[in-house]
């Protein structure tokens, strides 16, 4: 069931941008329709590779970049309006903060830009900076600051307001991984808190660990949105591996096993070197690679009266265990063209004669 | 409000941070301190404890037409308004604020700006309001410092002293709207200075153009109005030498066969009697074609200027309202005493010129009765000067800054529309 408008904290629908070209450059269809919702209280991962248009669709929710086409909300008012940016936190990627302004002064400053009064900022900063660890350097001018400190500090700043959405781009980028586990600390603590984040990385590991929905880019387009479980769940399986001298012997035991179970075998498979597959009783699908069995099922029951012909046959099994494939292993394969097997190239040239702007939410 | 003070505060900072900034501050003490420490008495000018005594053309101090205070005010007009905050410091204010729009809008930094609750327009228009920070401290700090040395040295508060204030920043503003624009376009610090520099040239050059065609003008004016006295002087004296001549002729003659005497004679019969009617009637001519061509590049030069912000001009004005009218009128006589005396000077020293000459050559006296030829132009350029002045204070005020603030308001009106419609 989807979620009522209410529980949405960005509902972006047909989200267009394309960049006019001109004598020297190509024009670019940077945004080919985006449709993407992001939850309340949900720490929201965007993936894709460079050029396939997160950051433009991030600047596009914050106003930095305007749509040529684009429908949706966010905090339930219309995407573009400045009034809602009051209670949005930002931090962009390869930000600069003024050089001649200490770390305190940023957060203050940008807290007074987001119209947050002067006795918020004063009682937020301290407990901010501590959150970020930069308490120490509080009043130390940026320009002595270390990339991870400076980024460190772009997250204080960006909830300084106090935001509902807090948009993060490349967060960790020059971070430590000391600095990297306080930052995701934070946002699972900002999570605790009810606030929605949009994380915006390159490291999948990281958006693993504390996102609850991803949307993979691709060309100017969501390829993939969903939670963890489910863009995976189509590749979850069990792998049962036996002990054999030789592939003959391994695809004779679990031939038998499975004849036993009454699976529906692939015969063709038998032939030669080709490896073993077909369906169990229950349905699940299953393939033979060397002496291991690929079952996908995420269910044990499934898997058990296998393992329990297997053993009947006195075969000794090294190792049964769940696979769950990686943010990384769908990644890859949302970004692979699978006719080339080679990466998909990034944005999209223009297709001649389509104007670079018109109307759309502003 | 809130985020409009929170942008002036960082522009406040931004200034502090750069070194340029103290630097012109520096500067202008210094400026200050010296100001403070010249001074005026019976015999010349004093600084600190030394006295330059003064004499000859200009020995006027503390002789009645020149006060203490008028000289301080002077030297506050001509050398703190004239020199120093319209040329020196302005041009250390565009360096160090060429920068501010261009930083603002590079990549990474314009991010944090737009994402926040307010209106490019004023966010834009904002920063260029801290921009100008830098020249209305300045400029502040400068005239409160030379209004306390005014005050304490000469015995005169003069708050019409602060009209400088707002006058120099305005004149600041023409150029930083320029400076914005093409920072913003640019997005190059070094390219916004050069072009701001280049368009101030520009209109000082216009400002140039049209003081000097006016200058041209009137003097040709005066010279033509001259001119025509001349022979109408000319010719009133050759037609009583010529009716004499003809009354002469009449007694010689017979009675009844002389002509009778006609009441004016032809250009010519004047010229016969005058010969050089003929040659001040072509001066003429040339006079009246150099006051119409002048006249006609001056009009050009009013057309560009009305179009472009009046720089000069707008510093000029402080003078007009800082020095009261009797001041000016004051400082006028002063010059037009100096420019007598120098033409007395320079009208004996002809007189003894040709008085020499005459004895060495007696032979190029005239001959009796011969019309003699004209004096050299000996009008002295002060009378000119007085009168272009005159004009250009005669300029109105809503002109001088009304257009000028058109200009800077058109300026403004392009970079805020960029600014709204880019993507950044």
């Amino acid at each position: 069931m989807s979620p009522a408008a209410s529980d949405l904290a960005v509902d972006l629908t047909e989200v267009d941008k394309r960049y006019s070209g001109t004598i020297f450059k190509k024009g670019v269809h940077a945004l080919r329709g985006v449709n993407m919702t992001i939850e309340r209280g949900a720490v929201f991962g965007l993936l894709g590779p460079n050029g396939a248009g997160k950051s433009t669709l991030v600047k596009i929710l914050m106003t930095v970049i305007s749509p040529t086409h684009a429908k949706g909300t966010m905090l339930g008012h219309r995407i573009g309006d400045k009034a809602t940016l009051a209670r949005v936190g930002y931090l962009p990627e390869h930000h600069k903060f003024p050089e001649y302004l200490t770390g305190a002064q940023v957060v203050d400053f940008f807290g007074a830009l987001a119209g947050t009064s002067r006795a918020d900022r004063k009682a937020r900063i301290g407990p901010l900076l501590e959150l970020v660890g930069m308490s120490r350097w509080a009043d130390t001018k940026i320009k002595s600051y270390s990339k991870g400190m400076r980024q460190r500090i772009g997250i204080a700043q960006a909830l300084v307001n106090e935001p509902d959405l807090i948009v993060l781009d490349e967060p960790t980028d020059g971070v430590d991984p000391v600095g990297r586990r306080d930052i995701r600390n934070v946002l699972v603590e900002l999570r605790r808190r009810g606030k929605t984040v949009l994380l915006n990385s390159h490291l999948l590991s990281e958006l693993e660990m504390v996102c609850d929905r991803v949307a993979i880019m691709v060309q100017g387009k969501v390829v993939r949105q969903g939670t963890i479980d489910q863009l995976t769940a189509g590749q979850q399986r069990y792998e049962i591996e036996i002990v054999a001298e030789r592939p003959e012997d391994s695809r004779e035991a679990f031939r038998a096993a499975l004849s036993a179970v009454s699976a529906t075998i692939n015969f063709d498979g038998m032939q030669g070197a080709t490896p073993l597959s077909g369906s169990t009783q229950a349905g699940a699908a299953f393939t033979l690679a060397q002496s291991t069995l690929r079952v996908s099922t995420t269910e044990p029951p499934a898997i058990q009266p296998i393992v329990d012909a297997l053993r009947a046959r006195g075969v000794i099994i090294r190792s049964l265990r769940p696979i769950r494939p990686s943010l990384e292993d769908l990644f890859m394969e949302a970004v692979t063209d699978p006719n080339t097997g080679l990466a998909l190239l990034p944005g999209a040239a223009d297709e001649p004669g389509r104007s670079g702007r018109s109307g759309g939410a502003r | 409000m809130r985020q409009t003070l929170a942008i002036l505060i960082d522009g406040y900072r931004e200034l502090n941070h750069k070194r340029l900034f103290w630097i012109t501050m520096a500067l202008s003490g210094l400026f200050v301190l010296t100001f403070a420490a010249v001074g005026i008495n019976e015999r010349g000018i004093t600084f600190l404890w030394f006295e330059f005594p003064v004499g000859g053309p200009i020995a006027f101090f503390k002789t009645g037409l020149l006060s203490e205070e008028m000289f301080y005010k002077i030297v506050f007009v001509n050398l703190g308004l004239g020199i120093w905050l319209s040329w020196i410091a302005t041009i250390l204010a565009l360096v160090s604020t060429a920068s501010i729009i261009p930083d603002f809008v590079a990549s990474g930094s314009v991010e944090l700006g737009l994402s926040k609750p307010i209106g490019r327009t004023r966010l834009l228009l904002t920063k260029y309001g801290a921009g100008l920070l830098f020249a209305g401290l300045q400029v502040l700090v400068f005239t409160v410092a030379c209004f306390f040395v005014i005050g304490l040295r000469a015995g005169s508060w003069e708050p019409g002293l602060f009209l400088a204030v707002p006058l120099v920043l305005l004149f600041f503003s023409y150029l930083y709207s320029i400076s914005a624009l093409v920072g913003l376009i640019t997005r190059s610090s070094i390219t916004a200075l050069l072009v701001t520099l280049l368009c101030w040239f520009f209109f000082f050059m216009l400002n140039t153009a049209d003081v000097v065609t006016l200058g041209i003008r009137e003097e040709a004016q005066a010279r033509l109005d001259r001119t025509k006295q001349g022979i109408e002087r000319r010719e009133k004296e050759a037609t009583e030498n010529l009716r004499r001549r003809k009354l002469d002729e009449q007694k010689d003659a017979a009675p009844g066969t002389a002509p009778p005497i006609p009441e004016s004679f032809s250009a010519e019969e004047l010229a016969q009697v005058d010969p050089f009617l003929a040659s001040s009637r072509e001066e003429l001519k040339s006079e009246q074609s150099t006051v119409s061509g002048a006249d006609r590049w001056q009009r050009y030069f009013m057309i560009a200027k009305t179009f472009t912000p009046k720089t000069s001009e707008t510093i000029k004005l402080t003078e007009r309202w800082i020095m009261s009218a009797a001041e000016l009128k004051s400082l006028e006589d002063i010059s037009n005493e100096q420019a007598a005396k120098a033409q007395e000077r320079r009208r004996a020293r002809r007189a003894e010129m040709r008085a020499e000459a005459k004895k060495e050559t007696p032979a190029a006296a005239p001959a009796p009765g011969a019309v003699p030829a004209p004096d050299d132009d000996d009008e002295a350029p002060v009378a000119v000067d007085n009168q272009v002045e005159k004009i250009l204070h005669g300029r109105s005020v809503w002109w001088v800054l009304g257009t000028s603030v058109v200009f800077e308001s058109v300026i403004l009106g392009i970079a805020c529309v960029i600014f709204v419609r880019r993507d950044f």
